[in-house]
């Protein structure tokens, strides 16, 4: 506008100087058009847009179509530049985030585009609508209020069964082993025979050694259990680095764990401690996996003074004598907290995504300018202090993953837990 | 697009050729030259989609045409020209706003109103711009003056009442 209005005065201006009128002439189609201009611009403009997504939780890294319509609920013809502005963290995969219409009164426009995301809550804003006149010299902007939000939550990997042993089960029949003889799949003990007892159940060898009693086999209770997944989100023990944050491997390692632990049937609760703590009361079935999957979507690193050791973690939250696991890289304050709570009756494992390989692997893809010989011995050191740290967690019975990250989580898992699963029956021993 | 595409070129080419013609007439071959080389720069202005050239390039063809006016090139081909450029630049713009965005309504309906009102808008401009150079009145300086002034201030009423944040 600014270059119509500079000519159509510079024109009159040299008219009137040149007193020629066939230049003031020439200023009378430059006229015309901004007059005209300016009597279509619409001077109440009434919009309003909606943004429908296909799904409003998804898993990592698949694609979610979002819908966006406006309407002119005006009564003038507007011709509108819609601009869809892509949450952050979102990539466009297909489509297109920006169209152009002329809307008469009543009517409308939709246009869909493609996105995908990573982990975490993508929240949709305001939908920027540039109204023009048909020359697009004077423009009116608008933002239209339809926020949507797209929880993208961490894919769960399938598990093998994961052995848990915790004090205390529930009164449902599961595939827990509950220290209590009864029917069952593995050995438990002897006991003096009962009427009603199953003949084949008979320890005949045993009873061979006494001339008046029979003794029966008594078989292990199966049923079912409680477990609490601890997810650490500090800052302080999340290591982050350009090829991304440990913390995300923590959020993998619990969804996996939770769809398990799950799917085998027990109640499962969660707490994640970072910057706040965030709680999904226990629960069964699937209705129970979406919600510690929201929640893990949701979730992120964070600081708090407050929390920034785990002696305010809520394990009131988690029965007695149940199965807590707790996934995090570890620091060195937080093996106390769990020896008190292995002392409280509780079964416990930690899973723990080791920060120090992360980290020398990292190290190593990047140019860190640090000398070679210096960079190893450091690793050595931390090596070491997460070696006695681990140690001295599994002398108190706290089964321990440790889980170099460039491993499949499931393999490492298998590996380790037999092998702890030996260790900690021996120590019991 | 295309279509809209070989309207803008051929709107730009028919101004050049009328304001270069007219001054190539008049023995104004330098003139001429400039009209063509602005003609050339808005060219590459359009195929660059760099709005400033385009908007620079009618800037310059208009006061080459006024400045034609002013030395007695005749009026009805230079009108005619300035009438042209104004509707390249326009077309210019809407393919520019129209490149900006994959996704179109309605396209060709757009386009077609478009060229309709502007059709409408530059007839009627060429038309009151012809008969204002024919009819002629005797004014004197002062009335003319006044008559300019007040041509300013309405210009400058009619833009604030209708947008007074501006």
């Amino acid at each position: 506008m600014t270059t119509l209005l500079g000519l159509i005065f510079a024109l009159l201006l040299f008219g009137l100087a040149a007193l020629n009128g066939n230049v003031i002439a020439l200023a009378v189609p430059f006229v015309a058009y901004l007059g005209w201009s300016m009597l279509r611009r619409p001077e109440r403009i009434r919009l309003a847009a909606t943004r429908s997504l296909s799904l409003e939780r998804v898993s990592n890294g698949r694609p979610v179509e979002v819908t966006v319509t406006v309407q002119n609920q005006g009564e003038s013809v507007v011709e509108v530049r819609i601009d869809d502005p892509i949450a952050p963290g979102l990539e466009l995969v297909d489509g297109t985030t920006s169209a152009i219409a002329i809307l008469g009164p009543g009517g409308h426009i939709a246009f869909r585009y493609t996105v995908r995301g990573q982990r975490g809550e993508h929240r949709f804003r305001d939908i920027l609508i540039d109204a023009t006149d048909s020359a697009g010299l004077f423009h009116t902007g608008l933002a239209l209020d339809a926020r949507a939000t797209l929880v993208v939550v961490p894919t769960a990997q399938r598990l093998r069964r994961i052995n848990i042993r915790p004090p205390r089960t529930r009164g449902f029949a599961g595939p827990i082993p509950a220290r209590q003889g009864g029917s069952g799949i593995d050995f438990f003990g002897l006991r003096e025979y009962q009427v009603g007892d199953r003949l084949r159940r008979i320890n005949w060898r045993a009873s061979a050694r006494h001339e008046q009693e029979l003794f029966t086999n008594d078989l292990e209770q199966e049923r079912l259990a409680d477990v609490g997944i601890i997810v650490d989100a500090r800052d302080e023990t999340n290591t982050r680095t350009t090829n991304g944050s440990l913390f995300e491997h923590s959020v993998a390692a619990a969804a996996t764990l939770a769809d398990t632990f799950l799917s085998e049937g027990n109640r499962v609760g969660m707490v994640i401690y970072g910057s706040a703590i965030v709680n999904v009361f226990p629960g069964y079935g699937r209705a129970q996996k979406m919600r510690i999957l929201r929640a893990l979507g949701r979730a992120s690193t964070g600081h708090n003074e407050a929390l920034r050791h785990l002696d305010r973690l809520p394990t009131r939250a988690f029965p007695a004598q149940s199965q807590v696991v707790f996934v995090s890289p570890l620091s060195r304050d937080d093996a106390p907290v769990l020896t008190r709570m292995r002392a409280r009756g509780y079964a416990v494992m930690v899973i723990s995504p080791d920060p120090v390989s992360f980290e020398a692997q990292w190290l190593k893809s990047v140019s860190s300018g640090l000398d070679p010989a210096f960079q190893h011995t450091a690793v050595r050191m931390l090596e070491v202090e997460r070696r006695l740290i681990l140690r001295q967690l599994r002398q108190v019975g706290v089964q321990v993953v440790n889980w170099d990250v460039s491993q499949p989580f499931d393999h490492v898992v298998r590996q380790q837990l037999t092998i702890e699963q030996l260790k900690v029956e021996r120590l019991r021993h | 697009m295309n279509q809209l595409s070989t309207l803008a070129r051929a709107s730009l080419a028919g101004a050049l050729v009328l304001l270069a013609g007219a001054y190539a007439l008049m023995g104004g071959w330098a003139f001429a030259g400039a009209v063509i080389a602005i003609g050339a720069l808005w060219a590459f202005g359009m195929r660059r989609r760099a709005m400033a050239l385009v908007s620079v390039g009618l800037a310059g063809l208009t006061l080459l045409a006024a400045f034609g006016l002013a030395q007695g090139l005749p009026a009805a081909p230079v009108l005619l020209a300035g009438v042209l450029a104004l509707a390249a630049w326009d077309m210019a713009r809407l393919l520019h706003r129209l490149g900006s965005v994959e996704h179109i309504e309605n396209r060709d309906l757009l386009i077609r109103q478009h060229l309709t009102q502007l059709a409408g808008v530059c007839g009627a401009g060429l038309l009151i711009a012809l008969a204002a150079s024919v009819i002629r009145l005797n004014l004197s300086f002062a009335a003319v003056f006044a008559l300019g002034l007040a041509a300013l201030w309405a210009l400058s009423r009619l833009s604030h009442s209708r947008f007074p944040e501006s």
